[in-house]
């Protein structure tokens, strides 16, 4: 039987934590003035370019895949925020190689709370915070553009869609991520990071095999080009949030799972950054 | 010759270096192999969309494809070692310990990219261009053309090691390597023309893109290897290239020159 009042204490507990964790975070972009200034930078440069690529592409035609540029423009401002939000908040998957390698993690294991939420809540990625709010910006600008009508329900599937999104890039990255108990794997997640920055256009210009890899493979267009197209037209797309649903709860499961297995084999590595960490 | 020897020795030991771990090369390899695939599926999915394209799909691809190969601009695993080297000499204080060497600190940089490069190549570069080949990318028209490419990939390196030379600077004030090597990614891969030919810019950034270096790295190799430019107006390609390199690579010297003057080594 579970204990609400219990629960909820220990939601509000970690919500508190985490609160910490991001004042201490908001203290380290204010504190890191240059660094801030290039995560910034970052941010514009990555926007600038992504969006130069899209108008170069879409510049002579007045549709591409049967979606017009407002749209395009939502497909891509969708899925560059999604991307965005889930490494500013849930950028942990990239830490875990050198939490686990430099035995940092002895620390987070004498913690009287959850590992995985330390390690989540440790990870924030400043370099995302200008392409997440040019992101919305895009966003704001297209549906501006679009002729079809955004009520209510438009927004609650964006808000649901975006959160979706995240959950199954972190669960992906991270399922990735845990195999670095075992050995160290950090290039093959770099480079599954690195294939998001392209799942920015219609999946129909992929061919299909491709396509079905990344749909039910290595699921990048779940998190990007699917949810955006259900809120743009849920009647042709109406399995989308099914599939988006489950495979973020699929996914947070399946993480949470894979990270006990990996507690079960660690081997403290020891080392100094462990010292440090204290 | 003993310059010469010392010169040898320092390239070795970075060849040996970047040979202990060969699995990075084989994922730079998988990476470029995987992101080319992607790149030709977006072009080749627009361009089945265009009625009148500006660029035959044939030279397009090839250019997009040739530009992934031998990418000047984005980062390989070597070249993102020797960043991180860098680095972590300059916070660590081991910068100290290269600038006693008998060799300078710039001309141990050069050797150590050289080295790199030529490493880099031959793992992952020319491998991933002769997969190309065979999968029916276009080779280049004559003998002379790939002679004139091959140049011309060598003068890119010279720009491309010059610019990371200046790029390298901003440690002494920053600690965001991965943003600031984003960042130089980011701008070089679209300004030295890798992702998309500068045929298809809008004529405002494309006017911006032909007067900066950075097409150099990129935009000038491909060209010749596809045949926009061609014959007589390779020599001129080519010494502009050259230009580029040698006023870049001073520029980098007196810049690092300078850096180093304000250095301060607190222990190490």
């Amino acid at each position: 039987m579970v204990n609400l009042a219990e629960l909820r204490a220990r939601w509000t507990h970690l919500a508190r934590v985490y609160r910490c964790y991001l004042w201490i975070y908001g203290r380290r972009l204010a504190t890191n003035r240059a660094d801030t200034a290039m995560a910034v930078l970052v941010g514009l440069v990555s926007q600038a370019s992504g969006l130069l690529m899209l108008i170069v592409l879409v510049q002579r035609l007045p549709h591409l895949a049967g979606w017009d540029f407002p749209e395009l423009l939502f497909i891509y401002a969708f899925a560059r925020s999604g991307i965005a939000l889930a490494a500013i908040f849930l950028d942990s998957p990239y830490t875990v190689d050198g939490t686990i390698h430099t035995g940092a993690l002895d620390i987070l294991l004498l913690r009287p709370v959850g590992s995985l939420f330390q390690v989540i809540g440790r990870a924030q990625q400043p370099n995302n915070i200008s392409t997440s709010l040019t992101s919305l910006g895009l966003l704001g600008y297209s549906i501006a553009h679009m002729t079809i009508v955004w009520g209510p329900g438009r927004f609650f599937w964006l808000m649901v869609m975006t959160l979706a999104a995240m959950v199954i890039r972190f669960g992906m990255l991270m399922l990735v991520a845990t195999v670095c108990f075992r050995t160290k794997f950090h290039a093959v997640l770099l480079l599954v990071g690195q294939a998001t920055g392209y799942m920015v256009y219609p999946m129909e210009i992929f061919a299909p095999p491709l396509r079905a890899f990344l749909t039910f493979v290595v699921p990048l267009a779940l998190t990007s080009y699917y949810p955006a197209a259900f809120i743009l037209r849920p009647g042709s797309f109406a399995w989308v949030p099914w599939v988006c649903i489950s495979a973020a709860i699929g996914f947070t499961v399946a993480c949470r799972a894979a990270w006990r297995w990996g507690l079960r084999h660690y081997e403290s590595s020891g080392g100094l950054a462990a010292v440090w960490d204290g | 010759m003993t310059w010469l020897a010392r010169m040898i020795g320092i390239m070795a030991v970075s060849v040996r270096q970047r040979l202990h771990y060969r699995f990075d090369f084989f994922v730079t390899l998988a990476a470029n192999l995987i992101f080319s695939g992607l790149l030709y599926s977006i072009w080749r999915g627009i361009y089945s969309h265009q009625a009148h394209p500006r660029l035959p799909i044939q030279v397009l691809l090839t250019y997009v494809l040739v530009g992934q190969a031998m990418n000047m601009a984005r980062f390989g695993q070597a070249e993102r070692y020797g960043i991180w080297d860098q680095f972590t000499r300059i916070h660590s204080g081991d910068i100290a310990l290269d600038l006693i060497r008998p060799l300078g600190f710039q001309t141990q940089r050069f050797l150590e990219s050289a080295a790199f490069f030529g490493v880099e190549m031959l793992w992952v570069n020319l491998p991933t261009l002769g997969i190309f080949l065979l999968l029916g990318v276009s080779a280049t028209a004559t003998i002379s053309t790939a002679f004139a490419f091959a140049v011309s990939i060598l003068l890119a390196f010279l720009v491309s090691f010059s610019i990371n030379s200046m790029f390298m600077i901003t440690f002494f004030w920053v600690s965001n390597v991965w943003g600031t090597q984003m960042t130089k990614r980011l701008v070089l891969e679209m300004l030295a023309g890798t992702l998309i030919p500068f045929d298809l810019f809008p004529s405002g950034i494309r006017w911006v893109a032909e007067h900066l270096p950075f097409q150099a790295m990129a935009y000038v190799p491909i060209s010749i290897y596809v045949g926009r430019i061609t014959g007589a107006a390779i020599m001129p390609a080519l010494a502009s290239q050259l230009a580029w390199a040698v006023s870049m690579l001073v520029l980098a010297a007196m810049l690092w020159r300078a850096a180093l003057r304000r250095l301060v080594v607190a222990g190490g």
